[in-house]
């Protein structure tokens, strides 16, 4: 298997089977048991289904935990991740199955509900890392992101020096792309990635406007090459910015992901103790 | 003016500091971010021509041009003497005035500020430094939900009195009455809000319910503690006795110990917290998982195993009356159970000769007695109504049902009077027909042929002994006459078979033997049938009235009838109703109470009331 191999196909979908298997079992089992009183889980059948799932949903969570200290291996990495993504996508089912279509305005529901949503923002997850990666590369024209904020910093130095031998509405330029370019900052700036307030952007349309009342010859080709070093600058703020936001997109679910389950672990410990208090 | 400009420079991570001294003439001298001007600083936020250094009366000043700006001690000047010490700053350099060396009028150091001078403020690349840790939001997620689901409820539980868990409580039930029970019933049908109960719950303990509770216990939907006695513990069966403590058995435990149900709890079949109406498991595989095969729960039974109603279920069996038994001066009727045969039609002793066809002729029945004006046209409805409750046929009772045209009136030859005679009581009309003969003969002016001297006497003439005797005798004659006509033929025999004694009574009369009516009332007796929802239904598409010529046949119809419209529970719910508690109750009536003990309480706590109403009765 190659390294591009992705997760979710690892080793020829082992845990997509063995998660259809689970599911298919709980089905059989659910659809042939037909106790007195209807489905629910209460059921022998509905105890059992309770206790895959929750066993389940714990593990899944040690997973998560576990998955951010594997130091080496990405085979390991991506096989956790593998069984993490498919089991955590069967507890719709097996949850489903186990509350017997019966939903109420109850702490019971309240940790199904919990659960799916911990199940959302988990698919919204694997969507982020099947499709922002590539994005990223593609977005940073296969330079790092270093590598693009030293070229800023050496616009920025020759932005500067090329101002000497202009007029001050130059440097007004220069000054708006130096302090106005700003890259990262507050939550919706950062997962927006929008690149409409960028001083460097608005600084290459001042330095256009101003080159064209030039008459000099060697400042026109200093202007020229003004303009230039500021739309470069431009376009790299704008990249890093999207990167950053692609960066937020891929990061933003696991502040839904992560206490949404430790409440619906705590939720769930909750269910089981009342459901066996008033037994 | 000679100015000597030393430029500082310090060498990055080092105190190391190189001062390079230039020498600039001149009148004025620009300084700026111009590449052409005399003291250049090479920085954006420097105006091209920003200041001019000039010598005036106090020493060297620098001098703002154009609206630039320069700071001195943090706030903007426009114009600064730049004596020894003083600091000017412009963008990103300082400026500080010295002490001028000997070659030079005036002197003044440039230096540039490190990265650390300049407050850079770098923006968060990462959303973490906007948001708050996620450990601390899942923190606030368990906490929340601990708090708000368990601890609250929790606390709310706690703070009440807890049931003592060793004593088996009686409940407040009320005796059910005929108008209690309906009122329930009604509660139940119509689905209304559920009945206000004493206890309540938190608002929080609301989220600890499963599910809605049933109609039935809507009362008690708010006190938890009514069937969850124990923590941890699940339901006990004497919670549900404690109300229900007269449920009935499902059969005769002393034959059949398994029936006791020792190992069972209620909730087995009953669920609460579903819904409906009440917890009660109408699927019919709650029965067929022993009557499937009962002879493997108890080997020695006569029940016929039973499957789903559309196939399984088998032929009805009528229970008939084949004569009457006098067992230990009790006359009890003799009964048997036989199948529905459609090719062996079942026959029963009735006693009565009734023929349904000719009650139910199409062309119409010629009235009798004070009837007989008329031809009549008569319907089953005619006699038969079903009972207030909608269930079984109200009993026949004769008076009733049959009399308007059977009268049993008695009218003698010559005269208008009609006498009633009273139903069923032979010898009472034995009684009456020889009195109004005696009666006759004694007051004289009979005007029979044939009759003796003495009853054709003028009326108020006095009777020698001889005529009184001879007119008895011919009186009594005549009555024995008249009662074999009524008794074989005109009134009785109508009906009834009616023969007369070998034996005469004391006084010389016949006794008449009247053969009473030995009518079944509940042919299927481990069933219930309800009239009431076949409504739209002919009597005669179960019942072959019409064609029914003897009072024998039994008019029952088989299974294959109800099995047009109920198919049976795997055809679905699209079709009549067909599981097992459509037909049958599974507690049975008369098997005494599931729990002998509670039963027992129960009995003594509703005498306990009943003693209670009669004080309070007496002392109003």
């Amino acid at each position: 298997m190659s390294a591009h191999t992705s997760f979710l196909a690892h080793e020829r979908f082992r845990w997509f089977k063995r998660s259809a298997w689970l599911c298919l079992i709980t089905i059989v089992a659910y659809s042939a048991y037909a106790p007195v009183g209807g489905r629910n889980g209460g059921t022998w059948v509905g105890y059992g289904l309770g206790t895959i799932g929750l066993l389940l949903i714990l593990w899944l969570s040690w997973l998560g935990v576990k998955k951010r200290g594997f130091s080496g291996g990405s085979h390991t990495i991506r096989g956790w991740t593998s069984a993490h993504v498919y089991l955590g996508l069967s507890l719709t089912i097996i949850a489903t199955l186990h509350t017997g279509f019966e939903f109420g305005w109850n702490v019971h529901t309240l940790a199904y509900t919990l659960m799916m949503l911990v199940i959302l923002s988990g698919g919204f997850g694997v969507f982020a890392y099947l499709r922002y990666p590539a994005k990223m590369s593609e977005n940073l024209i296969g330079q790092s992101a270093s590598a693009l904020k030293k070229e800023m910093q050496d616009l920025d130095i020759r932005i500067a020096r090329l101002t000497q031998r202009l007029p001050d509405s130059f440097a007004e330029a220069a000054r708006m792309s130096l302090d106005q370019t700003k890259i990262g900052g507050g939550f919706m700036a950062l997962l927006s990635g929008s690149s409409k307030k960028c001083g460097s952007a608005k600084a290459v349309a001042l330095a256009s406007s101003q080159a064209e009342t030039l008459t000099d010859s060697a400042q026109q080709t200093s202007a020229t090459e003004m303009v230039a070093s500021l739309s470069r600058k431009a376009e790299i703020a704008s990249r890093l910015r999207r990167d950053l936001s692609y960066k937020a997109i891929m990061d933003i679910w696991l502040w839904l992901h992560v206490p949404l389950t430790l409440g619906l672990i705590a939720s769930l410990g909750a269910h089981v103790f009342i459901v066996f208090y008033y037994w | 003016m000679r100015l000597s400009l030393i430029t500082i420079k310090r060498r990055p991570d080092s105190d190391d500091v190189s001062r390079r001294e230039t020498l600039l003439e001149g009148a004025e001298l620009r300084v700026g971010r111009g590449a052409d001007v005399d003291v250049n600083l090479p920085d954006v936020n420097v105006a091209y021509h920003h200041a001019s250094l000039t010598e005036g009366s106090e020493g060297l000043v620098l001098t703002a041009v154009g609206g630039s700006v320069i700071e001195v001690n943090g706030s903007p000047v426009e114009k600064v003497v730049m004596a020894a010490g003083v600091t000017a700053r412009i963008g990103m350099y300082e400026l500080q005035g010295e002490n001028a060396p000997d070659h030079a009028d005036r002197a003044i150091a440039l230096s540039k500020l490190d990265i650390e001078d300049v407050v850079v403020s770098e923006l968060p690349q990462q959303i973490a430094e906007s948001l708050p840790s996620r450990r601390r939001l899942s923190w606030l997620a368990v906490i929340a939900v601990i708090a708000l689901f368990v601890a609250w409820p929790l606390f709310d539980i706690m703070q009440r009195q807890a049931p003592d868990p060793n004593e088996i409580i009686v409940k407040g039930m009320t005796p059910q009455t005929e108008a209690s029970l309906a009122s329930s019933q009604q509660a139940i049908r119509t689905a209304e809000a559920p009945m206000a109960s004493a206890a309540g719950y938190s608002p929080m303990e609301a989220a600890w319910l499963s599910g809605p509770m049933s109609r039935a216990h809507a009362g008690l939907a708010e006190d938890c503690s009514a069937c969850h006695v124990r923590p941890f513990e699940m339901t006990t069966n004497e919670s549900c006795l404690s109300c229900h403590a007269e449920v009935d058995q499902h059969g005769d435990v002393g034959t059949h110990p398994i029936l006791a149900l020792d190992n069972f709890r209620c909730a087995a079949c009953h669920k609460e917290h579903v819904g409906g109406d009440a917890p009660i498991e109408r699927a019919s595989t709650v029965c067929t998982d022993c009557h499937l095969n009962l002879k493997t729960m108890s080997p020695d039974t006569t029940l016929l195993n039973v499957g789903d109603f559309g196939k399984e279920h088998p032929q009805f069996r009528p229970t008939l009356v084949t004569g009457v038994e006098n067992i230990d001066g009790v006359l009890t009727p003799l009964t048997v159970r036989a199948p529905v045969d459609a090719q062996y039609p079942l026959k029963e002793v009735s006693g009565l000769n009734f023929p349904h066809n000719v009650h139910l002729n199409e062309k119409g029945v010629r009235g009798l007695g004070r009837a007989s004006d008329k031809t009549w046209d008569m319907g089953c409805n005619s006699c038969h109504v079903a009972e207030a409750d909608g269930s079984l046929m109200r009993p026949i009772e004769m008076e009733r049902d049959c009399g308007y045209c059977h009268e049993l009136t008695f009218k003698a030859d010559n005269i208008d009077v009609l006498r009633e005679l009273p139903h069923a009581k032979p010898t009472q009309v034995s009684e009456i027909i020889h009195d109004y003969y005696s009666a006759r003969v004694l007051e004289g002016g009979v005007k029979v042929p044939g009759a003796p001297e003495g009853a054709r006497r003028r009326p108020g003439t006095k009777l020698s002994d001889e005529d009184r005797a001879q007119s008895l005798e011919w009186a009594s004659q005549q009555a024995e006459n008249e009662l074999k006509g009524i008794m074989e033929t005109r009134l009785c025999g109508d009906c009834h078979i009616a023969a007369a004694d070998v034996e005469k009574d004391a006084r010389g009369r016949t006794i008449w033997r009247v053969e009473g009516a030995l009518l079944q009332r509940h042919w299927m007796p481990k069933s219930f049938f309800e009239h009431g929802p076949h409504f739209a239904m002919d009597c005669v598409s179960c019942h072959e009235a019409t064609k029914s010529k003897e009072s024998s046949d039994v008019l029952m119809p088989g299974i294959e009838i109800c099995q047009d419209c109920h198919l049976g529970e795997q055809a679905g719910d699209t079709t009549a109703s067909s599981e097992c508690l459509a037909c049958h109750d599974f507690h049975i009536d008369d098997y005494g109470p599931m729990s002998p003990d509670h039963g027992a309480a129960m009995t003594v706590r509703r005498s306990a009331a009943e003693r209670i109403e009669i004080k309070r009765e007496a002392t109003q």
